[in-house]
């Protein structure tokens, strides 16, 4: 413990004056609340032959799906970066090396950064949880702590969501080592690349469910579309069932991100630096 | 009692060999100066026994691996530039290097004051001149007491006074008694400072030892004479001179030691040969280190 908190305080002497990050975590805590606004205006019309209304968005348990969706995207805008520019910065000043010639074995330079992102991860999902709490508790007809808590695990998916994010870039920046290649990377990824290639083997190769459990689409089925318990509603061409139920998707994202950031590791203290 | 010991430290990236087979032993409160012309392996060397670089062959050991966490604790070192935070000022990039090293209460005003930087420790690093950066980079060095400091081209890309001021730390260091590994260009510089010196050419290490040793004893002598064919002709004819080339229109050779300017000025006067200049000095160690890093090509 006495060595975790020298970690988390050295990379918190490091990074405290640093605007970007201030930045970055400043957008993610004033746009999460607000987004609960844009939840009517951004969703499709729930069709009439479903008995209740986009209202039940402010409600438990479905406050935790649609925070814990939007939420999840916030932390891969705005979260995600934050491993590639702690880690990329310090390559570009030349201070990771540094950090290594002062006497801090890579070993432990690793730790204080996989600790700051747990840390980071943690006050996230505490956050997550006060702003679903409050949203909740106010428009929830009759609140109660039994249906407070009755939210399917919601704090600790929205925190392997946040780790998952997180484990990509932090994979991403030790590898590419320069801020704006390990961005461009992180977001090809995400949106294009892992997408094509599973929907390439999907209709070019082999119709398998499969071609779900890719790292970022696993990730995304940890905090599904909310209302997807009504997705059977939509039309569809495919032959799978393209959602994963998060029983399975946070076990074996969890699997991911220890795969990442084990690679991780393995990079950072094999190579040059 | 040595305080670095390499085995055979050997560095390759692709088809070249930037260290070959490195051996050498450092002993403690020596200043050792490492020598060599650009791409020679100096910076190779530092990365490897700071453990940035991965060696493909050898080893290294620090203090007879009498260290916790890692030796570099024990260590000061720069690397080619000084590596700090621009967003933060000289008293938060230092209180960094501190909780690295985990010192508990650092000097951290006295150790500005000793490099001149207290009247600017406020600002942000990303304002300091090129010189003012490099005596933060020493100032970080010495933050710990250390009992091994790295200088890696200390005054590399500074002004002449950022060279005097970089310089004048650089002796006080040394003559504070602790173990310093210099690698630089400056040959004069090292030639003041240091007590021992590492010569390395393309990877190989050509030559190492105390400075004296390093230098020859012959002195360098530079003649002129009525008749400059009948000087060439006197020192070729005699043993104790030797290596004459001709230089800025006079004649340069090298004078065995057991002889002086009395006995050559004689000699010269009864071979007929009448000398109407002279200048004797020692060997330099820039000629020296020409002279060792020629025979290597």
């Amino acid at each position: 413990m006495e060595k975790l908190k020298y970690l988390l305080s050295i990379e918190y002497a490091k990074f405290k004056d640093s605007a970007i990050l201030r930045l970055l975590i400043m957008l993610y805590v004033f746009i999460f609340p607000f987004t609960i606004f844009l939840g009517k205006r951004m969703l499709p019309e729930i069709p009439d032959s479903v008995p209740f209304t986009l209202d039940i968005l402010y409600e438990f348990p479905s406050v935790w799906d649609y925070q814990g969706y939007v939420g999840s995207w916030l932390i891969f805008i705005f979260l995600g970066f934050v491993p590639i520019h702690i880690i990329c910065s310090e390559v570009s000043y030349k201070t990771m090396r540094q950090s290594i010639i002062n006497g801090m074995t890579r070993s432990d330079y690793f730790l204080s950064k996989v600790m700051s992102l747990v840390v980071i991860s943690l006050i996230a999902t505490v956050y997550y949880f006060l702003v679903c709490s409050l949203i909740g508790w106010f428009n929830t007809p009759n609140p109660s702590f039994t249906k407070l808590f009755n939210n399917d695990f919601a704090g600790t998916r929205f925190f392997i969501s946040c780790m998952g994010y997180m484990s990509i870039a932090l994979l991403l920046a030790v590898w590419m080592k320069r801020s704006g290649l390990a961005l461009f990377s992180y977001l090809a990824y995400i949106i294009a690349i892992e997408p094509a290639i599973r929907w390439g083997i999907y209709w070019k190769l082999a119709k398998t469910k499969a071609t779900l459990f890719f790292p970022a689409n696993m990730l995304e089925d940890v905090m599904p579309l909310p209302l997807y318990r009504f997705a059977d509603f939509a039309p569809s061409d495919l032959e799978i069932d393209i959602l994963t139920e998060y029983t399975t998707a946070a076990p074996v994202t969890v699997v991911y991100i220890l795969l990442m950031i084990g690679g991780a590791y393995y990079l950072l203290t094999s190579r040059d630096i | 009692m040595a305080v670095l010991k390499t085995n055979n430290l050997t560095k390759r990236y692709g088809h070249v060999t930037a260290l070959d087979n490195l051996n050498i032993t450092i002993e403690a409160g020596n200043v050792y100066g490492i020598l060599g012309p650009n791409g020679s392996g100096k910076t190779t060397t530092l990365g490897l026994i700071l453990g940035i670089l991965k060696p493909d062959e050898g080893s290294y050991e620090w203090f007879n691996g009498n260290w916790e966490q890692s030796p570099n604790i024990k260590i000061g070192a720069i690397l080619e530039t000084p590596n700090f935070f621009p967003y933060l000022n000289a008293v938060d990039n230092l209180k960094i290097v501190a909780k690295i090293k985990k010192v508990k209460d650092p000097d951290i005003d006295g150790l500005l004051k000793l490099v001149n930087l207290d009247e600017r420790k406020k600002s942000k690093f990303k304002t300091y001149s090129l010189g003012m950066k490099q005596r933060l980079a020493i100032a970080a060095t010495l933050i710990n007491n250390p009992e091994v400091v790295i200088f890696d081209e200390p005054t590399n890309g500074l002004d002449p006074q950022g060279i005097t001021e970089v310089r004048n730390i650089l002796k006080r260091v040394a003559d504070s008694g602790r173990t310093v590994i210099m690698a630089s260009h400056l040959l004069a510089e090292v030639e003041k400072i240091c007590t021992h010196v590492a010569i390395i050419k393309k990877g190989k290490l050509l030559k190492m030892g105390p400075i004296g040793s390093m230098l020859s004893t012959d002195k360098t002598v530079e003649l002129d004479a009525v008749d400059k064919v009948e000087l060439l002709k006197f020192i070729r004819s005699n043993s104790w001179l030797k290596n004459e080339k001709e230089v800025n229109g006079l004649i340069e050779c090298q004078m065995a030691d057991t002889y002086n300017v009395a006995d050559l000025n004689k000699a010269a006067f009864e071979a007929g040969v009448i000398l109407t200049h002279y200048v004797v000095r020692n060997t330099s160690l820039e000629q020296e280190f020409l002279e060792i890093t020629k025979g290597a090509n």
